[in-house]
């Protein structure tokens, strides 16, 4: 240990009157009672006393953070994106986004729209019947495509019923034929 | 609330990047850290001149928003007080102060000391002391005295080593103690 170092420990522990003899011997050969009272007092002074109480002005902080927007403009919105965000809370987050996403596609996906409206209109259609059964009416309901604009006429959906090309003359003979097995 | 309790549970080196990326929170957090040993370090570097410590405070978080780059091994601390002290350097050349104000030290010293000194007093003498030293002995004595600064941080903030520190300190305060002896005084407690 240095001799600074050693007296450093006597000034912060002891007064001068209160060294031992071969301590107060040391002492002097590198000051004298005066002084070794001065460091402790300096000691204690610096130690307790020295300290500045000083808070700074408000007007500084204001002028920094001034400074900080005028240069730093839109930082607001990026600070929100660059908070760290756990895992979960980015999972649950993009659940919610994806549900409300569907959900509103789901319901604007398509311009056509399905009514279930009876329209009377006479027409030939095919109906698969037994042979011997008469019908003097039947009421056949097919779906029709309404389209988006309610102004445009609406069209039945015809094209599988008639696809079938079988009319009722082709009907007829076939249960001629059948019904009698001649050709 | 929570963001800003967040916040002051941050390093002050994370602080530092996330001031880089512009956040206002932790520039608050940092200001709240620092303003004030800062404020206490310009004012006794800078002839205990109130204005302008305020103007130094300033202009010190003023670069830390300019700066580009932050290496974040560095410890904030020292890089602070590297560049507190810079400044006060480059203040004490502009202004050349300091040779116009040795003059007058004691001449106002040895008007000031009665024979009783009150903290007051004692202040004075230390702050005369000081203005007759080296540069780098004043900011060694303010960082140490006044911020409570460990010898370790010294020595990294001044890029010196820590012996040399020690034992400029106490030759400072050994000056000291003789300067109060030398005007007769009879010290208060």
């Amino acid at each position: 240990m240095e001799n600074r170092e050693i007296l450093e420990q006597l000034l912060e522990h002891y007064s001068y009157e209160e060294l031992a003899n071969e301590e107060r011997a040391w002492v002097n050969t590198f000051s004298s009672q005066e002084e070794y009272e001065a460091l402790r007092l300096l000691n204690k002074h610096l130690n307790f006393s020295y300290k500045e109480k000083m808070k700074p002005r408000p007007e500084t902080w204001q002028k920094i953070k001034t400074y900080q927007r005028i240069n730093s403009k839109g930082f607001r919105v990026f600070e929100w994106f660059k908070w760290p965000v756990p895992l979960y809370a980015h999972a649950t987050m993009l659940a919610v986004v994806g549900t409300v996403f569907f959900w509103m596609g789901s319901k604007h996906s398509s311009s056509t729209i399905f009514l279930d409206r009876i329209l009377t209109k006479v027409d030939t259609v095919f109906v698969p019947t037994k042979a011997d059964t008469i019908f003097k009416q039947k009421i056949v309901y097919i779906k029709v495509v309404a389209p988006s604009n309610p102004s445009s006429e609406i069209e039945p959906v015809r094209k599988a019923v008639v696809s079938k090309g079988v009319n009722m003359k082709d009907k007829e003979e076939l249960e001629k034929l059948l019904v009698s097995g001649l050709e | 609330m929570f963001l800003r309790n967040a916040f002051k549970e941050l390093s002050d080196e994370i602080l530092m990047e996330k001031i880089l990326e512009g956040s206002e929170r932790a520039l608050e957090v940092i200001y709240n850290r620092y303003s004030q040993p800062l404020l206490r370090y310009f004012y006794r570097m800078l002839w205990k001149n109130r204005e302008l410590a305020e103007d130094f405070l300033q202009d010190i978080f003023i670069k830390i928003l300019r700066v580009k780059n932050f290496d974040s091994t560095r410890m904030f601390s020292t890089w602070i007080y590297s560049v507190a002290h810079n400044m006060c350097k480059n203040e004490y050349r502009k202004q050349a102060f300091r040779t116009s104000a040795k003059l007058n030290i004691n001449e106002v010293a040895q008007e000031e000391i009665s024979i009783q000194l009150d903290h007051n007093s004692f202040n004075k003498i230390v702050e005369d002391a000081l203005r007759e030293e080296d540069e780098d002995i004043s900011t060694m004595f303010v960082l140490r005295f006044e911020l409570d600064m460990e010898v370790s941080e010294i020595a990294r903030v001044l890029n010196c080593p820590e012996g040399t520190i020690k034992s400029r300190l106490f030759y400072l305060k050994k000056k000291l103690a003789s300067q109060l002896c030398q005007y007769k005084t009879v010290l208060k407690n």
